[in-house]
């Protein structure tokens, strides 16, 4: 189950990262816009993975506490798509947004809400690309802002399905040195479908 | 510019505050209300008029082409823009379907001119 061929093949993979660069593009674009300068993209990696897994697969040494926001979406396929970075580069994030329109003593205090809104924007822009490009709808819940130990993040507790489709690319702003990640969480079913989708597309 | 007054509604504090200080510079004499969700627009309608509408889709409740829909026989001669981060193909052409303008987010002071007037 951990080789990724099992269940998406060469081709396939190549398709899905091919659609997430499309859509971290989107993304990074609104992230460059808000924070006024250059994003730089990683190339994709896909994975099929254990959930439990998904916190090594995220950098070499993931940190230990993670900020950020999830954003749960469903449609034909469904699942969470993660925003997620170190705690300590959550206040940079802000202030690299919000530049100097708000006062330092009110920009700790606006911290979540801003998150929250930043993520809003860059896993939207994202999974609006590929709704578009799979002429899809999807609905997306409410973002939910996130601050906890990465473990604790991923950790399940049923075995049913707990093998999972990690999409994930980093991005950095050099200005401010913060590095993120934007990670999809998809189960079994969802990754059946957009198999479905892909081949659909490919004319396979 | 003659005075107008705005509601902006959008559940994102941050959100309101750069829509409202981005229009403020624009246009200092104008009345600008804000509404956390769809119900608190509904409510403050019911007593203020308003000449132009900015609307997050993605809210708790009611989304914001529901909001925009219900607003619309009320006020028939305002601009209403759909403000939104979800930037699906069926998004946009829901708000084009009912006359609503849709203003993809980041929010710019560029977009806000465009859709405000200068």
């Amino acid at each position: 189950m951990n080789d990724n061929s099992d269940i998406l093949n060469e081709i396939q993979l190549d398709a899905l990262g091919e659609l997430l660069n499309i859509g971290m593009g989107s993304a990074a674009a609104s992230l460059s816009t808000m924070v006024q300068q250059e994003v730089l993209l990683t190339v994709p990696v896909i994975r099929i993975i254990h959930q439990n897994d998904v916190p090594k697969q995220l950098d070499d040494v993931p940190p230990q506490k993670v900020c950020g926001v999830k954003q749960t979406f469903r449609g034909n396929f469904s699942g969470d798509a993660l925003l997620l970075f170190s705690e300590e580069k959550s206040l940079s994030l802000v202030r690299a947004v919000l530049g100097d329109s708000i006062p330092l003593e009110e920009l700790g205090e606006m911290e979540e809400e801003a998150i929250t809104e930043i993520g809003n924007i860059i896993l939207n822009a994202c999974l609006s690309s590929l709704a578009n490009i799979f002429k899809e709808h999807l609905d997306s819940e409410i973002p939910q802002y996130l601050n906890e130990d990465i473990e604790q993040l991923f950790n399940v507790d049923n075995d049913d399905d707990c093998f999972v489709l990690l999409l994930r690319m980093s991005f950095s702003i050099a200005k401010q040195d913060i590095t993120g990640y934007v990670t999809f969480i998809m189960d079994l079913e969802s990754i059946a479908k957009i198999r479905t989708q892909i081949n659909n597309m490919l004319g396979m | 510019m003659s005075q107008k007054s705005v509601l902006i509604t959008d559940d994102s504090r941050m959100s309101r505050m750069m829509l409202s200080t981005i229009i403020k510079d624009l246009h200092p004499n104008w009345v600008i209300e804000t509404a956390e969700d769809a119900q608190t627009a509904l409510a403050l309608t019911k007593t203020k008029s308003f000449d132009l509408f900015t609307i997050d889709f993605n809210m708790p409740g009611m989304n914001g082409l529901d909001l925009a829909e219900q607003l619309k026989p009320s006020f028939p001669n305002a601009k209403m823009a759909l403000l939104t981060a979800n930037i699906q193909d069926t998004i946009r052409n829901k708000a084009e379907l009912i006359g609503v303008q849709f203003i993809a987010k980041p929010i710019t002071v560029e977009k806000v001119a465009a859709f405000v007037g200068n």
